[in-house]
């Protein structure tokens, strides 16, 4: 296993534990491995401390050795001090040291078990040191006594007996015992002098003058008489002798002295420094080799505590790497993944969702928000879908969506705008009722009451809007309640009535125009009827008396009668024809036969014609004049023209009273014929004038003369087949003028 | 034997209802239209009008109503000779007080009889 899946794989087992303990745990590696490092530096401080501890305790040791080194070297200065002069102080400091000495030794033998021994020894030789240099105060003691007490003490003793000696006598006894006495002070200054250097010489000299004095004294006393004198000479002597006798205890006290020194003090003292000295070398030696094996044991210690610290603090690091990273490394990924999502990334992909701690909880949460994210965005966006389908209806609908809440319009639709004439905003910021024609505000706005109070009203309403530039549009609003943002409200289409209206009046028109149509058929039909009846009664009655009264009957009478059958046969003839010829008019089957004519020739004929049928009718008395330009002639349809002609001419004579003229013009124009019919009839009123070709159409003041309406139709209609143009000038009581212009065709 | 008044401005027909009658011995005066017609209805004392609806000038309806309004000729037996055969104008024309209401083509069998009865006694 390589480090790096280690690694991972402790995250991984990391992961398991929540985070909150995780930071514990890295706190706990911390402080583990700060109290391991502490550890580590303590035994590091302990084996310094040790080590210190132990070149300390060398140190002291050699201290303490070199002190009672010292020290048994100032014992020995001491006691040789004392040796040399025997001094109180000398000999209590050294009593002093020695026992601070023996008792010093003896707590370091028991400090140092490892120098027991030699510091036994020593203390021993200390001992030993101290008693004999007790022993030598002693004998110092026993010397000065014996030698105060004996000789000193003895000496003014004497010397004061030698001084009484000296009163009592006279002469050459005084001057003897003078001389005695100065041999005695000799000795005792030799004694004095030995006393404080015991030498030989000085103890010789001693004696030698003791051994005068007692000579001296011997003879004096010899010579001296019994008695005072004697006694005095002899207890001199006596005192003589002790004082020789304490030289020789002296001598021998000094004797012992010496040796005591030599061998007691000496050798003791010789030991004590012997071992001393050994113990100080030993010391040293130990204390080097010590040192060496304790800088090689530290060298050991700091090796041994580096690594351990290294590993310590590798493996806290680790951890805490390992920790930091178990938080650190999905935390980025989160991150990542969440910066991913508020770019809008919905698709980025949330990894460690599956992971066990808070982190893989909260990239669960975040796969969830982003779930419910893209969700939303989904439904979001077929939510702008369905937006953008309900706002292309609503905008592309051609009609005008408005809402009214209160008293104004919160929302227009763009139609809006083009039916009212107002941009949106202002549409909005008006009262909807300033919109309305006046006369219909009233209506508008009681319906929206009722509307809005839920009483039943209405849903189709007709007012007019009123538009910026003043004038007003008819509209119809389709109105139902409904709620907008928790509030009642009106939801309007408003559509322009205007088209309608107008496809209303036209559509009205139309009926008005086919109910017309209808009627003028009914009354074509009626008045056909009524004009086959006229000639069908001619008939009938002619018939009906040539069978009953033809004896009564004169033959001019049945000859009448017999023509009378005759023009009500052609009058019928006529009318067929007619009605035929509109029913082709209508059907479009009417054939050109254009054919060239010779213009005055025909209206001759045309006119003939005309007046032949009117005469039939009673009009026979009528007259047209006829004015034809020479040169006018044309290629036309003669059945067509004679049509056309024919039927302007019967109605001027028809609508014309007896006495008016009717005259027909015919005059050549460039590239066409004009052919003009005027009469001074009963004229047309304006009113019909545009309806005048109309078929069937009968002009108003022309209701009680028989006509069928058919004959201007047809003629329009065969002027119109020529490639032609027909007009008509005329107001009532003056007369009509009707202009008809062809094409000369050719 | 009647005096009968004849208003009609068709020449054909006013002619063979003029022969007629006299054929059946009533005498008749011949009147061109409206305004002729109510001037000869002024003019003699009649039996019998007989009178077209549709003419130039005053028709029919007119003709009566200014009959009516006069108290001279307003008793006289008022009959409407029509080629309308709409049921509203029969029935119209009755309204008005005319005695009859003839549709041309009317036959001379009934023409008698009608006239018969409103003349007898003439």
């Amino acid at each position: 296993m390589n480090f790096s899946a280690a690694s991972w794989r402790a995250v991984a087992s990391l992961r398991r534990i929540p985070i909150r303990l995780r930071f514990y745990l890295l706190a706990g590696v911390n402080v583990a491995m700060v109290a391991l490092l502490l550890v580590l530096f303590s035994r590091y401080e302990a084996a310094q401390e040790n080590l210190q501890d132990s070149q300390t305790r060398m140190q002291q040791l050699d201290l303490t050795l070199r002190t009672l080194q010292s020290d048994g070297n100032r014992l020995q200065a001491l006691i040789r001090q004392y040796i040399d002069r025997p001094e109180p102080g000398a000999q209590e400091a050294a009593t002093r040291l020695g026992k601070s000495l023996y008792d010093r030794v003896g707590e370091s033998a028991m400090a140092h078990a490892d120098l027991r021994g030699p510091l036994q020894s020593a203390q021993a030789a200390v001992s030993v040191l101290v008693s004999s240099f007790d022993h030598l105060v002693t004998l110092n003691t026993r010397i000065q006594t014996s030698y105060e007490s004996g000789i000193l003490n003895t000496g003014r003793d004497a010397s004061s007996r030698f001084a009484r000696l000296s009163e009592s006598l006279t002469g050459s006894q005084k001057a003897q015992i003078a001389k005695t006495y100065e041999v005695f002070v000799e000795a005792l200054l030799s004694l004095n002098a030995f006393y404080f250097h015991p030498d030989t010489a000085n103890a010789d000299q001693a004696r030698n003058s003791l051994e005068r004095v007692e000579a001296s004294l011997n003879l004096l006393s010899a010579a001296a008489p019994a008695g005072a004198q004697r006694d005095a000479l002899l207890a001199l002597t006596a005192r003589a002798r002790d004082i020789d006798t304490s030289l020789t205890r002296l001598e021998q006290l000094l004797l012992e002295r010496s040796g005591m020194m030599r061998v007691d003090v000496g050798v003791s003292a010789e030991r004590l420094t012997a071992i001393s000295d050994t113990l100080l070398a030993d010391n040293q030696r130990r204390q080097a080799t010590l040192r060496e094996q304790h800088l090689a044991e530290r060298r050991g210690v700091i090796v041994i505590l580096l690594v351990l610290a290294v590993l310590v603090a590798g493996l806290g690091l680790y951890s805490s790497w390992l920790i930091a990273r178990s938080v650190q490394q999905p935390l980025v990924e989160l991150m990542g993944s969440v910066n991913a999502l508020a770019a809008g990334n919905l698709h980025h992909d949330v990894r460690g969702a599956d992971a066990p701690d808070e982190l893989g909880t909260l990239a669960q949460t975040l796969q969830t928000l982003k779930t419910g994210a893209l969700a939303r965005q989904q439904a979001e966006a077929a939510m702008r879908l369905s937006e953008e389908h309900y706002r292309n209806v609503v905008d592309n609908i051609p009609e005008t969506i408005v809402i009214v809440r209160g008293d104004r319009m919160i929302f227009a639709n763009p139609r809006a705008t083009e039916l009212t004439g107002l941009p949106t905003p202002e549409l909005l910021s008006r009262p909807f009722l300033s919109l309305i024609h006046p006369d219909d505000a009233a209506m508008v706005a009681e319906r929206h009451r009722r509307r809005m109070s839920g009483e039943p009203v209405e849903r189709y309403t007709q007012f007019r809007l009123l538009r910026p530039g003043g004038d007003f549009l008819w509209v119809e609003s389709s109105a139902v309640a409904v709620t907008w943002d928790d509030q009642p409200a009106t939801l309007a289409f408003l559509g322009d009535l205007t088209e309608r209206r107008r496809a209303e009046e036209s559509v009205r028109a139309a009926l008005e125009q086919q109910k017309e149509l209808n009627e003028l058929r009914s009354r074509f039909i009626a008045m056909a009827s009524h004009e086959f009846r006229t000639p069908l009664s001619t008939i009938l009655s002619s018939a009906e008396l040539l069978r009953d009264y033809d004896d009564k009957l004169p033959a001019a009478e049945k000859r009448d009668i017999l023509r009378g059958i005759e023009n009500g046969v052609q009058r019928m003839a006529s009318l067929l024809n007619d009605v035929l010829t509109v029913g082709r008019v209508e059907s479009g089957k009417i054939e050109f036969h254009p054919a060239r004519l010779t213009l005055k020739t025909f209206c001759q004929s045309v006119i003939a014609e005309v007046m032949r049928s009117e005469s039939r009718q009673g009009r026979g008395d009528r007259q047209v004049n006829l004015h034809v330009e020479e040169t006018a002639a044309a290629v036309l349809d003669e059945q067509l023209l004679r049509h056309v002609l024919g039927n302007l001419l019967s109605n001027a004579i028809k609508y014309s009273p007896p006495q008016g003229g009717v005259q027909l013009t015919v005059s050549a124009l460039a590239g066409g014929i004009e052919f003009t019919v005027a009469d001074g009839g009963i004229g047309i009123p304006d009113e019909d004038l545009p309806h005048l070709f109309d078929t069937f159409h009968r002009g108003r003041n022309a209701r009680n003369v028989p006509g069928t309406g058919l004959g201007l139709a047809i003629a329009k209609k065969a002027v119109e087949i020529h490639g032609g143009t027909i007009a008509v000038d005329s107001s009532v009581g003056k007369g009509t003028r009707v202009t008809v212009t062809l094409p000369a065709g050719g | 034997m009647a005096n009968i008044l004849v208003v009609e401005d068709e020449t054909d027909i006013r002619n063979n209802l003029a022969r007629f009658l006299r054929l059946e011995g009533h005498s008749v005066v011949e009147a061109v239209d409206g305004i002729d017609g109510l001037a000869k209805a002024q003019s003699a004392p009649l039996d019998l009008i007989l009178c077209d609806i549709s003419m130039p000038g005053l028709n029919g309806y007119a003709v009566l109503e200014k009959l009516q309004a006069s108290p001279q000729t307003c008793d006289i037996p008022f009959v409407f000779v029509s080629a309308s055969v709409e049921p509203g104008k029969q029935a119209r024309g009755v309204e008005m007080g005319a005695k009859a209401y003839v549709t041309k083509p009317f036959n001379l069998v009934a023409m008698r009889e009608l006239i018969n009865r409103l003349t007898q006694g003439a």
